[in-house]
């Protein structure tokens, strides 16, 4: 009787020891996975805390290096002046007034402008001689007892003054007739010629008679 | 028929004084800066004829002082129409063709006018600049140095000539027209000495051009920009120390020292001398460049990058209180 119910307790402790491990290692996980499944919340759970490890790494890197900014100084400085641009800008007019009379700045010409000295019957007034120089009768005519004509045409300008003369005719030449008629007319002044009221150059002849 | 004769001679004296009246008005009041005022007189005077092509003339230049250059251009040319020996009025138009950039006028004009004789520092100066523009640079150079010879303290010319030389890859001859300016103007300038060095720069003397610009700084020491222009060229040659002396004698004058305290730092900052560095980048912050502040924080960068963070920390609070 004694060994027959050891024999029975040691069953009743197998049976025993196999249903809790059936519960603990079987039924409970069954169970589990039939009403509690909760795999997806622990995989986002999981991800969750992973991303916050990563993020913690990333702002970690950031405090850790400051970056150098760059500094900006410009200096417009050149070296050269000498550009036309430059120079344009220092570029300057005379603006001064002309007032009509000389040193107006009115030139005259001769040869190249045609149109500069203007004929006699070209101006409106002629002009009009204000200091008259006789020429000088040449030494050597008067000791022989030779008259003369000289015929010049000169240029009278703009300020009156005799510009330039040119002898025409002398007769007879070799007596110094026509040096001395230029002479003379080298000093003569006149007032201008007017063409529309205002000063021109004209062109003029004279004639001399040397008589004794 | 006496009466009518008497009556006729008054009326001419009345209007021929009348004309007088309107050419003197005009003309006073441009000299008095109305230039606005004396134009309906100047118009007058035309109409009354008397001083027609003066009347023109001035009333060109009262249109040139009203910023009208295109309608002043017109006034001139009626000048020269009426008198066409009137030589500053050529010269005028000429003037104003150059500064409107219609070059074969303006020699046109200028040509007209040394056909009557004008022999002017100004006539051979804008043909020059004339002829330099229309890239004739034989005439350019032909009429600079007539202008020179007439004028020699006139500098634009003398630049003019270099110009000339250096648009013909010449330097050497443009070396030699400005150390003759030098020589012969009074009023050569540190910028002669400036352009010299851009000369020498041009044909790779590194040591001449440095010396030029030392002796620019040495005539005008004030200008920061040349001086931080010859501190860069030391760099380049490989000579720190003397853009830094150049820099720290800078300091002395009064002007552009922020710019000059910023120079210094970047020097220091590239040879990671960081104390010095940021000493002078804060002195440029204290004067109110933004850049030196810039400057003194990316040396507390340096620092707290290194691992300095306390160093750092103070420098910040250092930038942060200016002091």
């Amino acid at each position: 009787m004694s060994v027959c119910t050891k024999i029975i307790r040691v069953l009743l402790l197998l049976v025993l020891a196999l249903i809790v491990n059936v519960v603990f290692f079987f039924a409970l996980p069954v169970l589990n996975t039939l009403f509690f499944d909760r795999t997806e919340k622990e995989k986002t759970e999981l991800l969750d805390v992973t991303e916050v490890e990563i993020n913690v790494r990333e702002k970690k890197q950031q405090t850790e290096k400051k970056t150098l900014r760059m500094i900006v100084q410009p200096n417009t400085f050149r070296t050269t002046r000498s550009t036309g641009a430059e120079r344009a800008k220092g570029f300057k007019m005379d603006l001064s007034l002309a007032h009509g009379e000389a040193g107006d700045g009115v030139g005259v010409s001769l040869g190249a402008a045609e149109n500069v000295v203007y004929e006699a019957g070209e101006v409106d007034e002629q002009a009009k001689v204000l200091k008259e120089v006789n020429p000088v009768y040449p030494e050597r005519a008067k000791k022989a007892g030779i008259a003369g004509t000289v015929k010049v045409l000169m240029v009278i300008d703009v300020y009156g003054n005799v510009s330039s003369v040119e002898v025409l005719s002398v007769n007879p030449p070799g007596y110094g007739f026509e040096t001395e008629a230029v002479k003379a007319v080298q000093s003569w002044k006149f007032e201008p010629a007017k063409l529309g009221s205002f000063p021109v150059a004209q062109k003029a002849t004279k004639e001399f008679r040397f008589v004794r | 028929m006496f009466a009518k004769r008497i009556f006729l001679l008054i009326l001419l004296v009345v209007v021929s004084v009348f004309a007088e009246d309107n050419f003197a008005k005009a003309n006073a009041l441009y000299d008095e800066g109305k230039f606005k005022e004396a134009v309906p007189y100047y118009r007058a005077a035309i109409d009354d004829g008397r001083y027609e092509p003066f009347a023109w003339f001035n009333l060109g230049n009262a249109l040139v002082q009203l910023k009208r250059p295109s309608v002043a251009v017109v006034a001139y040319r009626r000048a020269v129409e009426l008198l066409p020996d009137f030589t500053r009025a050529w010269i005028l138009l000429g003037d104003l063709y150059y500064i409107g950039g219609d070059i074969g006028m303006a020699i046109a004009s200028y040509g007209r006018a040394i056909e009557l004789g004008e022999d002017s520092d100004h006539l051979h100066y804008a043909l020059a600049e004339c002829y330099l523009r229309g890239n004739d640079y034989t005439n350019a150079e032909r009429h600079y140095e007539r202008t020179l010879y007439l004028n020699p303290d006139r500098m634009d010319a003398w630049y003019g000539l270099a110009d000339v030389y250096e648009k013909l890859g010449d330097y050497e001859n443009a070396i030699l027209t400005l150390e003759k300016a030098l020589q012969f103007t009074a009023t050569a300038g540190a910028d002669v000495h400036f352009t010299l060095s851009h000369f020498y720069q041009e044909m790779d003397s590194t040591k001449k051009a440095l010396h030029a610009m030392e002796n620019g700084l040495l005539m005008m020491p004030e200008n920061v920009s040349a001086r931080r222009y010859l501190a860069q060229m030391y760099l380049k040659s490989g000579e720190p120390w003397m853009a830094l002396f150049t820099l720290e004698e800078g300091l002395r004058h009064k002007k552009g020292k922020a710019d000059l305290f910023v120079d210094i730092g970047q020097i220091y900052f590239s040879q990671k001398r960081y104390d010095e560095a940021f000493e002078n980048y804060l002195s440029a912050w204290k004067l109110g460049a933004s850049q030196g502040r810039l400057g003194a924080e990316n040396v507390g960068h340096v620092w707290y990058n290194a691992g300095e963070e306390a160093k750092a920390d103070s420098l910040y609070r250092r930038i942060r209180e200016k002091r």
